[in-house]
């Protein structure tokens, strides 16, 4: 199968899981209890607004005419309107989406420059000291919850050494740099609690394979097999590890700007919660549920450029 | 080399002997500190009335913000002079129950589904993993928080929306191993004796893919414990003024200026118990592996 094939395929894959979102969300709002158009206007409910709303939501058609609308306004990129932002749901998850992808990129960088020297050290010298502590401190930061920790982390960085601020976003680039460092530190310990375990698992598996056994037996010095044979596996299991654990990372990315409070989908998210605002709440979800399985196929594409064996099947 | 001189011959025999100890030991010691720890939680949170004479939720209004080591509130009180060891102890009770709660039923509803879907095969089987892998696709954490919002954020609906969700990993793992016991001659030898498929699956796959789906149980109890109170503190969980401890870390994020210990020791209180199922959990990993 050729590289391209692949491609092709890996996208058409997508879409039946694309289309299964879009029923999963759908029914999000069916899970309201009692009248979805009284609760979605709250205070604003009068019977015109409601009948309103309950014709606008197709809530008196039959349940696959309801979902053939909601498909037909997504076709069109309407997710509904906001009752809290009196804008549409898309309007107001797009505003808040640079923050989150900012944080989610620097946290992703900021755990890969963690766990991959951790983990090629834990298995260059499996079970001496290093190894030990390191598995015994992420043992500890896995059971850690990353909202205390983060709460700690201002404590000590923040309010007593004045080294970051304590929240925000800042403007532009280096302040956001400045500002998000402490939340994206934050989420990725606790994401490089699960790359290090399989970054140290692929590393042993690679240093016990003959081609480094072979490599260095003819003559090739330990550091040139290190870079060029167990360094470029690590490099690839690490682009697998985290396709498959995004949807953790953005879990904890949702949790954390609500400690530092960063304006981000997140913090939309759980404000949209306690507003009620179920367009924004069921648009959120939709959105991230989305990007999730785009970056999944990007982690495949990119994953098949750097190890040939994937695309030949 | 010892062989001529019987005592030196019982020494070496002696030694052996602790230097198993120790391995058996070594092997054991997750498993053994993790319980340790766990049992411990489990017993001061019952015998919390014993422990303390306070009440959780009294207020008193002559001692807010004691600091830790306060004579009578060893880890001080809160803003409004509630004694922060009672309200650990007894959040902890809510802690542990939507630990076990959330994982025990998602334990035995996943369970049940991958075992029965990789036993059947077939369209049933394509269909259930389909729908497995579409949850998969979300982001776990905003699906719960979705469901709850809809629901509306109360204790009930979250073990409801982790109901919903959480099983697809206990589905998927149950349903690989199920597929690779279905080869064994054990279940080949079972079929040809012409055994009900109901009892095949329950008495010959089930008791050997349980040991898999336990140790992940473990995994699961800790996202359990760092999910109910990452619900707590964002508000959609436990509501105040539960001693929750996520409830109450978000109380205590108020008063990290003043009071660093508000937010801090029900934090601590959560990492004891995420470590305890951790350990556990690789104690019977080891222990898998040590047998096979």
């Amino acid at each position: 199968m050729g590289r391209y094939s692949f491609l092709g395929q890996r996208i058409l894959q997508t879409i039946p899981v694309l289309l299964g979102i879009t029923i999963i969300t759908f029914f999000l709002l069916r899970l309201i209890p009692g009248d979805p158009a009284r609760q979605i206007l709250g205070q604003h409910y009068t019977p015109k607004a409601g009948a309103e709303l309950r014709q606008q939501l197709g809530l008196d058609e039959p349940l696959w005419d309801q979902y053939g609308l909601f498909m037909r306004r997504l076709a069109h990129g309407d997710l509904g309107d906001s009752i809290n932002y009196q804008q549409p749901a898309r309007t107001v998850i797009f505003q808040r989406l640079p923050p989150t992808l900012f944080l989610v990129a620097y946290a992703a960088i900021l755990a890969a420059l963690i766990s991959i020297p951790v983990g090629v050290l834990s298995a260059l010298r499996k079970d001496g000291v290093f190894d030990q502590v390191a598995r015994v401190s992420f043992l500890i930061a896995f059971a850690m919850p990353s909202f205390w920790l983060g709460i700690i982390f201002i404590l000590i960085f923040a309010v007593h050494l004045h080294l970051f601020p304590v929240n925000g976003y800042g403007d532009g680039f280096t302040e956001h740099l400045r500002y998000l460092f402490l939340p994206a530190f934050t989420i990725s310990l606790a994401f490089s609690t699960i790359l290090v375990r399989t970054l140290r698992a692929s590393t042993l598996a690679v240093l016990s394979t003959d081609y480094v056994d072979t490599a260095r037996i003819k003559g090739i010095s330990r550091g040139a097999v290190l870079r060029r044979h167990v360094l470029r596996n690590s490099i690839i299991s690490l682009v697998v590890v985290f396709g498959i654990n995004l949807a953790f990372l953005i879990s904890g990315t949702v949790l954390i700007e609500n400690v530092f409070g960063i304006p981000g989908i997140g913090r939309l998210l759980v404000d949209s919660v306690s507003t009620r605002d179920y367009t924004v709440v069921q648009g959120t979800t939709l959105v991230l549920a989305f990007f999730v399985v785009m970056v999944n196929v990007l982690t495949d594409v990119v994953h098949a450029a750097l190890d040939p064996r994937v695309s030949a099947g | 080399m010892s062989a001529g001189n019987p005592s030196l011959a019982l020494l070496d025999l002696l030694q052996a002997r602790v230097q198993r100890r120790n391995n058996v030991f070594r092997r054991r010691a997750p498993l053994v500190i993790g319980g340790v720890l766990l049992a411990t939680v489990i017993v001061v949170t019952v015998a919390a009335p014993l422990i303390t004479s306070y009440n959780p939720n009294e207020i008193d209004p002559l001692n807010p913000l004691a600091p830790p080591l306060t004579p009578g509130h060893i880890l001080g009180t809160d803003n409004f002079g509630r004694d922060i060891l009672s309200r650990i102890l007894y959040g902890g009770r809510i802690d542990l129950l939507i630990a076990f709660g959330a994982t025990s039923v998602t334990l035995v509803v996943g369970t049940a589904i991958g075992l029965f879907s990789g036993f059947v095969g077939g369209w049933v089987d394509a269909t259930i993993m389909r729908i497995v892998d579409l949850f998969f696709a979300f982001p776990f954490f905003v699906l719960v928080i979705a469901i709850v919002a809809m629901l509306g954020p109360s204790i009930l609906n979250m073990f409801i929306a982790i109901w919903l969700t959480s099983w697809i990993t206990y589905a998927r793992i149950t349903r690989g191993h199920t597929l690779g016991a279905k080869q064994q001659e054990y279940v080949l030898a079972a079929r040809a004796l012409g055994f009900r498929s109901r009892r095949v699956m329950l008495r010959h796959i089930l008791p050997n893919v349980l040991s898999f789906v336990v140790i992940f149980a473990m995994v699961d109890a800790v996202g359990n414990v760092l999910l109910g109170a990452a619900l707590g503190f964002l508000g959609l969980g436990a509501q105040p003024p539960s001693p929750e401890w996520g409830v109450m870390i978000s109380d205590g994020q108020n008063y990290i200026f003043s009071a660093w210990w508000l937010a801090t020791f029900p934090g601590i209180a959560i990492v004891i118990v995420g470590v305890g199922f951790s350990l556990l959990g690789d104690g019977l990993a080891d222990i898998l592996r040590a047998g096979d």
